[in-house]
């Protein structure tokens, strides 16, 4: 269809030029007006104008360093002193004829404006001190290498320590001298079972000091994942599992089986339950079902926890990436497979040859959802786990909400949340050139 | 005809909404916003009576059971304050006050009426700031008839709780329900032994902390601490990694354990799960001294007004906190809410017997202050909470603990 100039702009007018003043307003302005924050040490409860000041640090820092009158007048019509006259409250509710009104965002604009003209904010700028607070003191976010002691100080000395472990955890530990002696005259090595055994120390004193070295002594350095660790986990194994599983559904469900229909639309109901109900259900699963069946007492063990996160997660989102499989299966030929078959291509070599890739723009936009939605997952932790134990299922959402909302650091927490969104974009960004390149035109 | 019918409604429809409109602008309404959601329906049955005594106000209750303070603080930054807010005790309190949110209450004939040792909790800077509401304490809810079926008598000493413990894994009843999946009950309790070992200490440390010169472990005998911690993991459940608190209170009431280590609020939950159940409610003894047993309790829940409401719904809410010290607006409370009241002389007679035991308590002053609620926030958040259960879970040990409980607290005390 051709159409004119005019009525081009006519549309452009009509529907573009409204989406894009709402897309500015409600996503690009307060895009950067977040970036803003992550630059500062707000908490989130403090509001931009003071709504009450000493009166001597509001004289001293903001009335002295006004420049015109005119700012003066402002503020003190509305920054009143209290009734013992110690501080200077905001006016929030002006009296004027009929009734009172309360003071309006212009207002409030005018008034921050004038703070931030004799240099007062109630909110700090820190410059980079939140980036580097995240990449480098904080102890939950990066991976790193952690000492896991195996012996606590206050528990009765162990009997007998295999002499793997004895070897490999304690005595590499301890450099010659008092405290390696100490140990081995204590313990002896018993050569038939593999072990050490505590020849009986009688005095307490003996103890208490071999207590303490094992404390301090015995551990295993292991590598904690940390939040990053755990999103970037998380996000490899749901990607992963999600696609493949619901890659065979749609090869399944695309066969013409008689309760196809039926099957469909079982696989993809946990799409559409809330994550709340499926997390209670699956706790319930997990609780009182898989035990009994599996023989793991608890899956929500810290070692286990990351798995039992992704199963559920997995569950949950392969019903939707299913139904854009079988689409795009749908949408192939059934000549090409037909024709295929005539020429003697066995099933395996027209799935290889034909089918994938012309499915790879479905395979493109699944991966594109998964990822985006694995690197920002939220609610699954949240509501089956709520992060824990020990934050070991912590994916970065979930921890800037704690920061942000629990730990009353804002602005730390949008650092986070600026940071993941880099994240995000690199990483998509990466997919969708690589499998662009990949796909096929029919 | 349908048609018709249908003019006929949408004309009764308007001029009811304008009836609303007029009638609605005499009345002030003000608004109410309250996290406890177990008193859901018994905050409406308040709200009823207030406005049976009260024509003029109307009250519109908001309820948001979890993660309150998150969308309390999204409608404080934008402009949107309650006029009436439940806010938790000390710290919750104290920031919004700090950020000058809330109204000073110290000069309100109704903080006369509270008790005099509540008021700690809602003060900032010298001034009160929140109507302290309940009174909540945190300690060991038992079962009486398990208790009695093997002759056991509540414990008050460490030792003595240690015999209990003993005794029912004797008989195969596990003696606490346990609570490790999510982190905030392991929070309270490391808080509740570090206090109760802290004992007069907890003040003077205190200040230290403030000044960066303390650490966790110096009020306390560290071995000790921990040590009743890991007596605590070697009583619970089997399968406490994977119990949250609608687990725990299902094991408790089917009588699966014989005890459990929680706050009185969830003896309600229990009970409606088992109207059967007889419980008791005492301290948790850390030490071996019955003098130095002394119940985990302060103001849970507390009331405080927005400075940013209009005048006059400030006057209608400064009404309605009048109000709620009449002996009307405590029977509700006490009878309806199952709340402890901080009101003095308020009349708890009719409360069951484990809250007439932390009322009892609390007249004989044989509490410790929730000193978590002094703590920076974040040191009670994240290093306590989830340090907590790092150690009852082995990722920590009791000096990483204590390393990572002090390292934050000195970055809060810079600030």
């Amino acid at each position: 269809m051709v159409s004119s100039k005019q009525s081009k702009l006519c549309y452009f007018m009509l529907f573009l030029l409204p989406a894009f003043v709402l897309y500015t307003c409600f996503f690009i302005l307060p895009f950067f007006q977040g970036i803003q924050y992550s630059f500062t040490d707000w908490n989130g409860i403090v509001p931009e104008i003071p709504f009450s000041m000493e009166q001597k640090e509001f004289d001293r820092k903001v009335l002295a360093r006004l420049q015109h009158e005119k700012d003066l007048a402002l503020l003190q019509k509305f920054y009143k002193l209290n009734d013992d006259g110690e501080t200077y409250l905001l006016q929030n509710w002006i009296a004027e004829k009929g009734g009172h009104r309360q003071i309006t965002a212009a207002e409030k604009k005018r008034i921050k404006k004038i703070f931030k003209s004799v240099g007062f904010s109630s909110i700090k700028f820190i410059g980079l001190e939140n980036y580097r607070d995240m990449f480098q003191n904080d102890e939950r976010f990066m991976p790193r290498v952690q000492k896991t002691y195996l012996f606590n100080q206050f528990d009765d000395l162990p009997p007998v320590i295999d002499s793997r472990t004895f070897q490999k955890y304690l005595l590499n530990h301890l450099k010659q001298g008092e405290d390696r002696n100490l140990v081995l005259r204590y313990y002896r090595l018993n050569r038939e079972k593999a072990v050490y055994q505590l020849a009986n120390p009688s005095v307490d004193s003996v103890v208490e000091k071999l207590q303490t070295v094992l404390a301090e002594n015995m551990y295993r350095t292991t590598m904690v994942w940390g939040v990053l660790g755990f999103t970037l986990f998380f996000t490899f194994f749901n990607v992963i599992l999600a696609n493949l599983l619901a890659f065979l559904l749609a090869l399944g469900l695309d066969q013409k089986l008689r309760a196809r229909n039926c099957l469909r639309a079982i696989f993809f109901l946990p799409n559409v339950l809330s994550l709340i109900i499926v997390a209670f259900i699956w706790s319930f699963v997990f609780r009182l079902v898989l035990p009994a069946f599996t023989g793991i007492t608890s899956w929500f063990e810290p070692d286990l926890a990351p798995y039992t996160v992704v199963i559920v997660s997995v569950w949950q989102s392969c019903g939707y990436l299913m139904i854009i499989y079988l689409a795009g299966l749908q949408a192939i030929p059934p000549e090409i497979l037909e024709v295929a078959q005539i020429d003697g291509a066995r099933r395996w070599q027209s799935l290889r040859h034909i089918t994938l890739p012309l499915l790879l723009p479905a395979i493109t936009i699944c991966l594109f959802y998964s990822l985006s939605n694995s690197l920002k997952t939220f609610e699954v932790a949240m509501a089956l786990t709520n992060g824990g134990p020990a934050y070991v299922t912590t994916p970065i959402v979930l921890d800037i909400y704690n920061n942000a909302f629990l730990q009353n650091r804002f602005g730390y927490g949008t650092a986070k949340a600026v940071f993941l969104c880099l994240i995000i974009m690199v990483v998509t960004g990466l997919q969708l050139t690589i499998m662009k390149k990949r796909e096929v035109e029919l | 005809m349908k048609f018709k019918g249908g003019k006929v409604l949408l004309v009764v429809m308007l001029l009811a909404l304008l009836a609303g409109n007029v009638l609605a602008a005499e009345a002030v309404k003000i608004n109410l916003f309250f996290y406890k959601q177990e008193i859901n329906t018994q905050m409406h049955e308040l709200a009823a009576a207030f406005t049976k005594n009260h024509p003029n106000i109307d009250i519109e209750l908001e309820m948001i059971p979890n993660d309150s303070m998150t969308v309390l603080k999204t409608r404080m930054s934008s402009g949107q304050a309650p006029d009436i807010i439940q806010l938790q005790s000390y710290s919750a309190v104290k920031e919004f006050a700090k950020a000058g949110w809330l109204l000073d209450l110290s000069k309100e004939p109704v903080m006369g009426k509270v008790v005099a040792s509540t008021k700690n909790a809602v003060t900032y800077n010298g001034k009160q700031y929140a109507l302290p509401m309940d009174v909540a304490g945190i300690g060991i809810i038992y079962n009486k008839a398990i208790f009695q079926k093997y002759g056991l008598n509540p414990p008050a000493t460490f030792t003595e709780l240690k015999k209990v413990c003993n005794a029912l894994k004797k008989k195969g009843v596990t003696p606490f329900a346990g609570l490790f999946k999510a982190n905030w009950s392991l929070g309270h309790i490391i808080s509740m032994v570090h206090t109760s070992l802290a004992g007069d200490k907890l003040l003077p440390w205190l200040k230290t902390m403030e000044a960066g010169t303390g650490s966790f472990a110096k009020p306390v005998d560290v071995k000790r601490l921990f040590t009743i911690l890991d007596f605590y993991k070697a009583n619970v459940s089997k399968d406490a990694a994977s119990m949250d608190w609608n687990e725990q209170q299902v094991a408790f009431a089917t009588e699966k354990a014989a005890m459990m280590v929680q706050g009185l609020w969830s003896y309600g939950a229990a009970v409606s799960t088992n109207p059967k159940l007889d419980c008791g409610f005492i301290p948790f003894p850390c030490a071996d001294n019955v003098k130095q047993t002394r119940l985990f309790a302060d103001v849970d829940s507390t009331f405080a007004l927005a400075s940013s409401s209009s005048p006059e719904k400030q006057r209608a809410a400064k009404v309605f906190l009048e109000w709620l010290a009449t002996p009307e607006a405590v029977k509700i409370w006490v009878e309806k809410c199952k709340l402890v009241p901080t009101f003095k002389g308020a009349n708890v007679k009719s409360m069951q017997q484990p809250f007439q035991d932390l009322v009892s308590y609390l007249e004989s002053g044989k509490t410790n202050p929730w000193a978590f609620s002094m703590y920076p926030v974040n040191v009670f958040e994240d290093a306590c909470k989830n340090g907590a259960q790092e150690y009852m879970f082995g990722k920590k040990n009791a000096t990483q603990v204590i390393s990572y409980i002090d390292q934050t607290w000195k970055k809060e005390s810079r600030k």
